[in-house]
C-alpha cells in the first residue's frame, strides 16, 4: 500500500488507516470482536501494508487499546507502527474521568499507554470539543504530553471548525503544540465538513482523516448485526436523498462489476482534501474489499454524478443530539 | 429607539441599523432611489431614533455614501452618528481597485471619506473575504487605518467562520486591531450562520449585525420592483420549504393583526445572538413598519413554531455562485 506524508508533518502513514472501534470486547457492543477473533484481521491489515491504526480509550472501555496494541506489537516492532488513541468520553462515573481538563488528559494518556503497553502514541486525538474546559488548559496539558514524549503529535475529532481553529490559535499564541490532524466523518451521505472544516485544514496543511466512509453500512447495503442494533445506524442516515444516493452508488457498482462499498470507498479515496480514509472491518474479507477499492478509479463523470446529488443536512455531533432528515412531512400549513 | 452596546466595545448604537443599499442612484440598480427620494426616508429614520447607518463603497458605485452622509450630516451633527462603510468589491476595471490588498484598502478608505465628507467612519468593514491577498497584508493595512484615525472600529461581512476567525487571529498574533463586528445574512429563510458564525461571535463577544431580515422581500410577501428585477430574489429563495415558512409567518401575522414583515423582523429581533438587525426601506412608511416590529413580542410558542420548520440549505456567498433549492422529499423542487 502507498505510504504518504501526513499533512505538513514529517510523519509517513499508510494511505488507509485501520479504525478499531470494532475490536475489543463484545460485552461493550454486540458487534465488537474479542481478541481471538480480532487477531486475523489485524494480521491481514499488516500483511496488506497498513501501518496506521486508530483506537480510542472509549472503544470497549479500554479493551480496544489493549487488544489492538498488544496484538500488533506481537507481530511487528512498535516503532514500525503509527498508533493513534483518543480521550474525551467518560471512562467511569467520576466527573473528572472525562473531558479535556488537565487532570483527565494527563491521567488518560498514561492509562492508555499502560493498556497499550507502549511508551508513546504517535497521535493523541481529542475525541470532541469540551465546552466546559478553558481552551488554554487543554492546549497546555496537551503540549506537556507532547514534551514529555508520551505523544508525538496531536489531533482532534468531531467539532465545529471555529472551535478547532480557536484551539490551534490558542496553542500558537502561547508557543504550545498545535494539532496536525482532524478526524471527521465524511462519506457520500455526509459531506457537511466540506463547508468549513476541509477548507480550513487545507489552508493550514492539517492532515484530514475521515471515519464512516460507508455511512455505518448504508453505502454497502449492510444488514449486519451492527446495522440492526446500533442506534446511530438509523438515527443519522436514511432519508429520501440518502436512499437516492445509495441507488446511484448501486448503479455505478453494477456497471463497474464492483460492490457498492467499493464504489463508495473509491469516491472517498479520490478526494484530495482527505489525507487518510479510516476503514473499519469485522472480517478479513472486508479488509480485502476495502483495500481493493484503492484500485477502483472512478471516472470524472461518475464522480460528478455522485457529487451533484448531495444537499446540505444537519451536522452530526454531540451537540446535535437528534439530527433530522433533510425534510420532514409536517402538518401542512395553507399555501398563501 | 433603544440604544445598545455594540458587542464588547464601548460603542453605543441604535438597536436597529439602517441599511442604505437602496439609496443612491437609480442608474445603478432600477430599485435604488435617487437623492430627492432618499432624504425623507433618512429624515424619518433619524426622527425614529436611528443613529446607526450602514453603507458601502459599492452601493450605487459611491453615490450611496455621498448622498446618505450628506443628507444625514445636514440634519444632525456628524459625531451623533455611527457610520459604517465597506470595501472589497470592484470599484472600477483596475485590477487594483478591488479586494483587500493594502493598496486598495488605503485608497478605498480615503475615497470613501472624501465622498462622505467626514474625517472618519465608525466602522470600516471588509465586504467579503479575499482569497488572493495574504491575511497579514489585509489586517496590517486595516490596523494602520484605525491607528491613523480614519476608522474607529473594524468589521467584516459574508465569509466562512474559519476565514473570519483566521483574520482575527492573525491580527491578535501581531498586536493589530481585530474585528468587533460581523455583518451576515440572517432571516427565517436563511439561518446557515447559526452553525458556525454565530457561536464563534458569541464566544468572542463580537457584535453581529445582520442584513436581509426579510429575505429580500420574500418574508414580506413583496412584489416590488426589486423583487422582479433583482436576480438574488428568485435565485436565492423560494423553494417549497421557504414557501412553507412564509405561509407560517403569514398565519402568525394574521393572528396578531399585523404584517408578515413585522413578524419576520420580530423573530430576528428576538434572537439573542443578533446585536443589530439591519433594515432597509423604500419609503418613510417602510421605516415606520420596521420600527413597529420592535414592539411586537412573539410568544415563545410562536418562535418555537417558526424555529422548528427550518432545514439546512446551501450557503449564500460569492463562492457558491448558484445556491440550489433544498432537497424536499425525493425530488429537487424549484
Amino acid at each position: 500500500m502507498e505510504i504518504i506524508k501526513f499533512g505538513r508533518t514529517g510523519l509517513k502513514v499508510s494511505k488507509l488507516c485501520f479504525g478499531t472501534m470494532t475490536i475489543g470486547s463484545s460485552e461493550w457492543k454486540p458487534w465488537v470482536l474479542d481478541a481471538a477473533a480480532a487477531k486475523p484481521l489485524l494480521k491481514r491489515c499488516l500483511d496488506l501494508g497498513i501501518t496506521f491504526f486508530d483506537t480510542a480509550n472509549w472503544y470497549s472501555t479500554g479493551e480496544s487499546e489493549r487488544v489492538v496494541a498488544s496484538t500488533l506489537a506481537s507481530m511487528v516492532p512498535r516503532d514500525r507502527l503509527v498508533l493513534a488513541t483518543k480521550a474525551y468520553y467518560p471512562m467511569s462515573d467520576d466527573p473528572n474521568d472525562q473531558g479535556l481538563s488537565r487532570k483527565h488528559l494527563l491521567s488518560s494518556v498514561e492509562a492508555s499507554l499502560r493498556r497499550m503497553g507502549t511508551d508513546y502514541v504517535d497521535l493523541f486525538v481529542m475525541h470532541a470539543f469540551d465546552p466546559y474546559t478553558p481552551i488554554e488548559e487543554t492546549m497546555e496539558a496537551l503540549h506537556d504530553i507532547v514534551k514529555s514524549g508520551k505523544a508525538c503529535y496531536l489531533g482532534a475529532s468531531t467539532m465545529f471548525a471555529w472551535q478547532f481553529e480557536r484551539m490551534n490559535h490558542v496553542a500558537r499564541q502561547n508557543g504550545w503544540t498545535s494539532f496536525v490532524n482532524m478526524q471527521c466523518q465524511y462519506n457520500l451521505l455526509y459531506r457537511e465538513e466540506e463547508r468549513e472544516m476541509l477548507p480550513y485544514c487545507r489552508d493550514q496543511g492539517i492532515a484530514v482523516t475521515c471515519f464512516s466512509p460507508l455511512a455505518r453500512g448504508w453505502l454497502s447495503g449492510s444488514k449486519k448485526i451492527r446495522s440492526q442494533t446500533d442506534a446511530s445506524f438509523s438515527l443519522f442516515h436514511g432519508d429520501a436523498l440518502d436512499r437516492e444516493i445509495c441507488a446511484a452508488v448501486e448503479t455505478i457498482a453494477a456497471e463497474r462489476g464492483a460492490t457498492t462499498a467499493e464504489v463508495a470507498l473509491a469516491w472517498v479515496y479520490s478526494r484530495k482534501t482527505i489525507c487518510c480514509p479510516i476503514i473499519g472491518a469485522s472480517s478479513v474479507r472486508q479488509i480485502e474489499d476495502n483495500i481493493r477499492a484503492l484500485d477502483l478509479e472512478l471516472t470524472a463523470d461518475e464522480i460528478g454524478l455522485l457529487d451533484q446529488l448531495y444537499r446540505p443536512r444537519d451536522v452530526i455531533n454531540d451537540h446535535v443530539p437528534e439530527p433530522m432528515p433533510r425534510y420532514l412531512q409536517r402538518q401542512t400549513c395553507k399555501e398563501s | 429607539m433603544e440604544t445598545v452596546s455594540f458587542g464588547q466595545t464601548g460603542l453605543k448604537v441604535s438597536k436597529l441599523c439602517f441599511g442604505t443599499m437602496t439609496l443612491g442612484s437609480s442608474e445603478w440598480k432600477p430599485w435604488a432611489l435617487d437623492e430627492a427620494e432618499s432624504r425623507p426616508i433618512l429624515k424619518r429614520a433619524l426622527d425614529l431614533g436611528f443613529t446607526f447607518f450602514d453603507m458601502a463603497d459599492w452601493y450605487s458605485a459611491g453615490i450611496g455614501e455621498r448622498i446618505v452622509t450628506t443628507a444625514l450630516t445636514s440634519m444632525v451633527p456628524r459625531d451623533r452618528l455611527v457610520l459604517t462603510t465597506k470595501a472589497y468589491y470592484a470599484t472600477s476595471d483596475d485590477p487594483n481597485a478591488q479586494g483587500l490588498s493594502r493598496k486598495h484598502l488605503l485608497s478605498s478608505i480615503d475615497a470613501s471619506l472624501s465622498r462622505m465628507g467626514t474625517d472618519y467612519v465608525d466602522i470600516f468593514m471588509v465586504h467579503a473575504f479575499d482569497p488572493d491577498t495574504p491575511i497579514e497584508e489585509t489586517m496590517e493595512a486595516l490596523h494602520d487605518i484605525v491607528k491613523s484615525g480614519k476608522a474607529r472600529y473594524l468589521g467584516a461581512s459574508t465569509m466562512f467562520a474559519w476565514q473570519f476567525a483566521r483574520m482575527n487571529h492573525v491580527a491578535r498574533e501581531n498586536g493589530w486591531t481585530p474585528f468587533v463586528n460581523m455583518q451576515c445574512q440572517y432571516n427565517l429563510l436563511y439561518r446557515e450562520n447559526e452553525r458556525e458564525m454565530l457561536p464563534y461571535c458569541g464566544d468572542q463577544g463580537i457584535a453581529v449585525s445582520c442584513f436581509s431580515p426579510l429575505a429580500r422581500g420574500w418574508l414580506a410577501g413583496s412584489k416590488g420592483t426589486r423583487s422582479q428585477t433583482d436576480w438574488m430574489f428568485g435565485n436565492n429563495y423560494g423553494d417549497a420549504l421557504d414557501r412553507e415558512i412564509c405561509a407560517m409567518v403569514k398565519s402568525i401575522a394574521a393572528e396578531h393583526g399585523t404584517t408578515m414583515a413585522e413578524v419576520a423582523l420580530a423573530w430576528v429581533i428576538a434572537k439573542k445572538a443578533i446585536c443589530c438587525p439591519i433594515i432597509g426601506a423604500d419609503s418613510p412608511s417602510q421605516v415606520e413598519t420596521n420600527v413597529k416590529a420592535l414592539d411586537l413580542e412573539l410568544e415563545a410558542e410562536e418562535i418555537e413554531t417558526l424555529d422548528s420548520l427550518y432545514r439546512p440549505r446551501d450557503v449564500i456567498n460569492d463562492h457558491v455562485p448558484d445556491p440550489m433549492p433544498r432537497h424536499l422529499g425525493g425530488v429537487l423542487t424549484d
